[in-house]
């Protein structure tokens, strides 16, 4: 199968000729500090890799559908990559329903953000490094869903981890940028821990490190309850790094410090579902152990929440958008941790298409605003950028769940998949519990979007009154992404009309456990059309007005508006309930994170300052000191071998 | 085979009472009359002059050093010696590149002038070395003073100094 | 005769090493003043390729253990550790060729003295006789000494030479006295017959007593070699005085010396016969001592990473960072198996490639700066990249992370640690690799995340050499992250016929 390792290869040869590039240009730049890189030639290179790597992955997919039997193609370079004495370390590649989709949703997204960053970076001295770090970021994905084994998944893992950090702190002249940086880089390192571990006790204990081989030995019940709950934690300690749930989700917002075609690539649309798509791939181990995967489902549903009420008072277009891919990552857990794995990929899917969509259009918002991010002064830019603005409305009626669009659907059948799934921690109650989250959650998605797309659109303009329009390149994959925001619907209609996708992925998954009646799914159906409309009418009466003239009524009509004006009641209701909670809740959170996490933090660090400091002081250069550790030294070893048994 | 180690506790204690048992009974017999003269610390039978703990000229301890190669080169040619004829040829060649390879080491101190006692650092000396052009990034901390080595007795002597004669530590 | 010129064969390394540090004093006689730096270096290094020519064909035609003269034994143990020490000593003579902080004073001398220490570690490598693994000791001993205050006027080459001297007389003597116990116990200074002995008395269960008492003071000496603790602290003094090159062949040649006599020492005595099994006490011993070597590991990767931690002197915290590492290599010793020591080869391998292309780095830096303050180095990344690339893949190979063979190192010596049941070593050790990331990384980031504005010193450009050099090292580097099949295998190989 000579074509699969070329699926990450071509981005990877990207990503060496961009860098060949950059080098080229740094040293240009030795005698003409203003030397610029070829951008075309750069652009040109670094999407064809991309979207090369498309088409391959696309004619692999199909010849995927074509065979029969299992539905997989496999490729291995050596079975004994690394010799352990125990069990060999293989590397290859597995190509089969789940890795081909990723495969597809990572070039495909990946090539049109590509295409926009030529437009979005313009200009730009670091403009060859960007596409270098992108290309390799792409290649390394495409590792990561491509291993078939755990260690050549962590070549993936920390690949995209590495991309991550460099393109975060990409504008690195700034401080906070850099910090960004580091904090996501160090945050992910807690996760990589917990992944690490994860792999050595599955080998330890199933004797294998390929995934058919843990999860099969997971199937067979070769593993105790104890083992494939402490196996299940651990992986999920990586997953909650990599997709940032509680308590590791603090870098993803700060994240949003990098370019923003590196918001949509990595922070929304795919590095940061890799955590989900580890989980989906040992799902046999979550559905052996109700404990792991409760605490998968828990950390979801209060990650969901707990963001999205974040998400409400953000003024930062960006981080409106962070906090909700944050909740919607607790969303694709909560799904994965009660069994509905198709549910969980499905919304994955139309996540990666809706969430780059609005981030991509947020991006040609900041660019058109001279990299203003603050939604409080841009208002009234449906009139100067009517391309961003139907895409980005397309965009958020799919993240809110407007009934037809395709998160409707795929938001839906998570919610469904909770009620219909297995019980969480084995009680089935609890799964009533996790609904009225989710559901308030969506009501909060709704909102929020919504608030944004009111605040950024419509009323007047606060601020830049002559927003410069976008090119081509821009605008072009913001269509592309509207019409998939809206075509993956098709991957999962409900009462069976289309289970495509779930029936696509069940070679991998298996058959959906547990079934709703279908009086119950018109019911949960309607519920979520109504919410989704229900958060769509608050915005729309809070901010639809549009900020300032908002406020103009208000003080023309005082007392009508002080009493009646949604807006006035939403935000004394914010007062009285979100903000204070949230504030009460941030004020805890703030005490749990100075004392317990901070303290751990700082404790560790401080630990190893006085251990540096005191192991330095040792060594104070004096022969005669030397010569007493010496000598204790020896004395301790012989009286050690002596005395103990 | 094995220690029998009591064997070695009546060895050691015995050593030791021997040492002790005659320091005491020598001391509870012998007369004590001490004089000044007694008294002092013996010194190649004159007067003391200053203290002990100085520091001694290295050139002293690079005669030692030759004297004493040579030394244990004999000490090793004795065996040599007496097995030389039952191995033979081949043994006379090794014996012959023992000695050749110490006396590559002395050639080239000798060449290198380590053997004058005084030595000259200019480049009169083939190989000698050159403290002046020495390059500053090699010393971290800059180059002592040439003096200062002279102080300690471990530099290059001048030859003024050389003609006032040598300090008194004969 | 006949017997005496085949056994003579067998040691053509050693003779031909031996002629040419002899060859290297004439040259220096007899050549053009002025010239003797390139010189005498070339004819070292036409000695250094002719001994590792011979050590080629002897591994060519190796049996499984040739013993010579009844003291020292040709196998493919001794060959990998032979070929380390005249890597180490070719790179030792080109850096020392391209360097100027060992320029005054007599080529003749420092490349002959470098050619003498070499030999000693081929002794320590290849001798099973504890006399002759006392005899290679001082050699490299005695030979580090004076090439640590080589840079005569300075004072602190001087005080690093002084320190040494004093240390490694106490080791030795430490060391020696271990040995006279073994001799007394067993009446041989042959650690075949030692072995057999030792085995029979734990067998008889006379009490562990004076074995132990022995065996701990030849690891104090031991690890005195390797710089393991409490025994280190001499190790960062000397680096940071001694010439940058004579670091490096301390830090490398001088250390996988160390490991390899210890490896023979602990094969021959301490662990039971692989195929015959060993008596219920010495197997308990085997394990004792494994532990407390583990002890000593940890302590030792601890002690060296926080040590490290607060350093601003490059070198001072390169030789803090081969402490640690050392402390990692304990790691595969102390499982006192086959599979631990085959990791412990790797990883020596491997240490090779990266510390003498970090000390490279270093030196190409203090020879174009005379700095080698850790703060400078901002802007170096800019100003010649070639240099810079090459020390960020040294750095990430010593801090152990993919694709180079550092990570793979470390790789085998946790595995064989996890399997022996040191499961806290490699926590340990996890924990460790995670502190160094911060002290390597501070390198990096001076050299990369600032700009070339802010560089300290005028652009000096490696001169291609030197730079060749590097890229030789760091190709190394990352190669055997990859493809170490080859040298896994011989690893392995070496280590099953190790007696």
């Amino acid at each position: 199968m000579p074509f699969l390792p070329l699926i990450p290869l071509l981005p990877l040869a990207g990503a060496l000729a961009c860098g060949l590039l950059h080098l080229q240009v740094l040293r240009a730049r030795r005698h003409h500090a203003d030397a610029r890189p070829a951008e075309g030639l750069i652009g040109t290179i670094a999407t064809l890799a991309v979207a090369a790597a498309f088409a391959l992955s696309l004619e692999r997919f199909f010849a995927l559908a074509g065979s029969s039997g299992e539905r997989v193609l496999t490729w291995r370079a050596t079975d004994v990559w690394i010799p352990t004495g125990g069990p060999a370390i293989p590397f290859g590649f597995r190509f089969d329903a789940l890795s081909s989709v990723m495969c597809l949703v990572i070039t495909g997204v990946g090539a049109l953000i590509h295409l926009y960053s030529i437009g979005y970076m313009k200009g730009d001295r670091g403009f060859a490094r960007f596409f270098t770090y992108l290309n390799l970021f792409v290649a390394a994905m495409l590792v990561l869903v491509l291993a078939d084994s755990m260690p050549v998944l962590f070549i993936g893992w920390e690949g995209v981890g590495l991309c991550s950090y460099l393109l975060i702190g990409f504008w690195y002249e700034e401080m906070k940028n850099a910090e960004a940086g580091q904090k996501a880089f160090v945050v992910n390192r807690v996760g990589d821990f917990g992944f690490l571990l994860a792999m050595f006790a599955a080998a330890y204990w199933t004797g294998s490190f390929e995934f058919t081989g843990v999860n099969s030995a997971v199937e067979g019940g070769k593993l105790a309850t104890w083992q494939t709950t402490v196996l299940g934690l651990l992986l999920f300690v990586g997953a909650c790094g990599k997709s940032a749930q509680i308590p590791l989700y603090v870098w993803l917002p700060d994240a949003m410090a990098g370019p923003t075609p590196v918001s949509a690539l990595i922070h929304a649309a795919t590095m940061v579902t890799a955590g989900v798509y580890l989980v989906i791939r040992t799902h046999p181990i979550f559905d052996v152990s109700p404990i792991a995967s409760g605490v998968v489902a828990c950390t979801g549903a209060a990650t969901a929440i707990f963001a999205g009420s974040m998400g409400l008072v953000a003024r930062d277009i960006k981080k409106v958008l962070a906090y909700s891919t944050v909740s919607q990552l607790g969303f694709l857990f909560l799904g994965a941790g009660v069994g509905a794995y198709g549910a969980s990929f499905y919304h994955l899917v139309t996540h990666a298409f809706f969430k780059a969509l609005l981030f991509l259009g947020a991006g040609s918002v900041i660019l058109a605003l001279h990299h203003e991010q603050d939604l409080f002064k841009m208002g009234g830019l449906r009139r100067a950028l009517p391309g961003s603005y139907r895409t980005m409305w397309i965009g958020a009626a799919a993240l809110a769940g407007l009934p037809l669009f395709s998160g409707f659907f795929s938001k839906d059948e998570i919610l469904a998949g909770v009620l219909g799934g297995r019980p969480v921690f084995g009680i089935p109650g609890l799964n009533w519990v996790l609904y009225a989250v989710a559901a308030a959650t969506a009501l909060m998605t709704s909102f929020y979007t919504f608030r944004l797309i009111y605040l950024a659109f419509e009323g007047e303009p606060r601020g830049h009154e002559h927003p410069h329009p976008n090119p081509t390149v821009i605008t072009l994959p913001l269509v592309v992404l509207a019409v998939a925001s809206v075509a993956a619907a098709v991957l999962g209609l409900p009462f069976g009309i289309s289970h495509a996708l779930q029936h696509w992925l069940e070679p991998v998954i298996g058959e959906p456990q547990g079934h709703l009646s279908h009086s119950a799914e018109i019911l949960l159906l309607v519920g979520s059309g109504v919410i989704a409309l229900l958060g769509f009418a608050i915005a729309r009466a809070t901010y639809g007005g549009g900020l300032a003239k908002a406020e103009a009524r208000a003080a023309a009509r005082p007392a009508l508006y002080n009493a009646l004006s949604a807006r006035w009641w939403i935000d004394e209701l914010y007062d009285a309930t979100v903000v204070r909670a949230v504030r009460l809740t941030s004020f805890i959170a703030g005490l749990i994170d100075a004392f317990v996490i901070d303290g751990l933090v700082n404790g560790a660090a401080s630990l190893a300052k006085r251990g540096a400091a005191s192991a330095r002081r040792m060594a104070d250069g004096s022969t005669q000191t030397y010569a007493l550790w010496f000598g204790a030294g020896m004395v301790v070893v012989v009286a050690s071998l002596v005395l103990l048994r | 085979m094995y220690f029998d180690y009591f064997n070695v506790f009546v060895f050691l204690t015995t050593g030791l009472l021997f040492v002790f048992a005659n320091m005491i009974v020598g001391g509870l017999v012998r007369p004590q009359k001490p004089t000044p003269e007694k008294l002092s610390p013996y010194e190649c039978g004159e007067d003391v002059i200053g203290d002990s703990w100085i520091r001694f000229d290295i050139r002293f301890y690079t005669t030692a050093l030759i004297y004493l190669i040579f030394a244990v080169e004999i000490a090793f040619l004795f065996p040599w010696a007496l097995v030389v004829r039952e191995i033979g040829m081949l043994a006379l060649v090794e014996g012959f590149t023992f000695v050749a390879i110490l006396l590559l080491g002395l050639v080239y101190v000798w060449v290198k002038g380590d053997l004058d006692w005084v030595k000259t650092y200019n480049a009169s000396v083939k190989g000698g070395t050159e403290v002046e052009d020495r390059p500053a990034a090699d010393i971290h901390g800059g180059p002592l003073p040439v003096e200062l080595l002279q102080a300690a007795g471990v530099g290059p002597t001048i030859t003024e100094q050389q003609t006032k004669g040598e300090k008194g530590h004969s | 005769m006949n017997l005496l010129r085949e056994e003579l064969s067998w040691i053509t390394p050693e003779l031909c090493l031996t002629l040419f540090a002899c060859v290297a004093l004439l040259v220096d006689l007899f050549v053009q003043k002025g010239r003797e730096s390139v010189m005498v270096g070339f004819f070292s290094l036409m000695g250094l390729l002719a001994t590792a020519f011979f050590l080629y064909r002897q591994y060519g035609v190796t049996p499984p253990a040739q013993p010579v003269f009844g003291c020292m034994v040709v196998d493919p143990f001794s060959t990998l550790f032979k070929l380390f020490a005249v890597g180490a000593l070719a790179f030792v003579v080109l850096f020392t060729m391209l360097s100027r902080q060992t320029r005054p004073d007599g080529y003749g001398e420092f490349y002959f003295i470098l050619l003498c220490a070499g030999l000693g570690a081929f002794f320590l490598a290849s001798t099973y006789n504890l006399l002759l693994m006392y005899l290679g000791l001082e050699l490299l001993s005695i030979a580090s000494y004076i090439l640590a205050g080589y840079a005569k006027g300075n004072r602190r080459s001087g005080e690093a030479a002084m320190k040494y001297v004093i240390f490694g007389a106490v080791a030795s003597g430490v060391m020696l006295y271990g040995f006279t116990l073994l001799y007394g116990m067993t009446g041989s200074i042959d650690l075949t017959v030692i072995g057999p002995k030792l085995r029979d008395q734990f067998a008889l269960d006379h009490g562990t007593i004076p074995i132990s008492v022995a065996t701990g003071l030849c690891l104090a000496g031991f690890a005195y070699k390797i710089s393991a603790a409490p025994f280190h602290f001499w190790t960062p003094d000397v680096y940071e005085g001694a010439p940058t090159p004579v670091t490096t062949f301390l830090a490398v040649a001088s250390k996988g010396a160390g490991f390899a006599a210890l490896l023979r020492f602990l094969q021959a005595g301490f662990i039971p016969d692989r195929t015959l099994g060993g008596p219920e006490a010495m197997m308990g011993y085997s394990d004792k001592l494994g532990t407390l070597v583990a002890v000593l590991a940890a302590l030792t990767m601890t002690l060296g990473n926080l040590a490290a931690l607060g350093q601003t002197n490059l070198k001072r915290m390169l030789a803090y960072s081969s402490i640690a590492h050392a402390g990692y290599v304990l790691m595969g010793v102390a499982t006192m198996n086959r599979e631990g020591f085959s990791s412990v080869l790797f990883y020596l391998v491997v240490y090779y490639f990266m510390n003498l292309g970090a000390f490279g780095v270093v030196m190409y830096y203090a020879n174009t700066t005379g700095d080698e303050q850790i703060d400078d180095l901002k802007g170096l990344g800019w100003r010649s990249p070639l240099v810079a690339i090459t020390m960020v893949a040294f750095l990430v190979a010593l801090v152990g992370l993919p694709p180079t063979a550092g990570f793979i190192g470390k790789w085998f010596l946790f595995t064989a640690a996890v399997k022996k049941g040191f499961l806290w070593l490699a926590v340990v050790a996890g924990i460790n690799s995670a502190i160094s990331l911060f002290y390597y990384f501070r390198v990096a980031r001076a050299m990369w995340l600032r700009p070339e504005e802010e560089a300290k010193y005028a652009t000096v450009h490696a001169s291609p050499a030197f730079a060749a050099l590097l890229l030789v090292l760091a190709v190394g580097t990352v190669w055997f992250g990859v493809g170490f099949d080859s040298l896994l295998r011989y690893c392995d190989y070496s280590q099953n016929l190790l007696r």
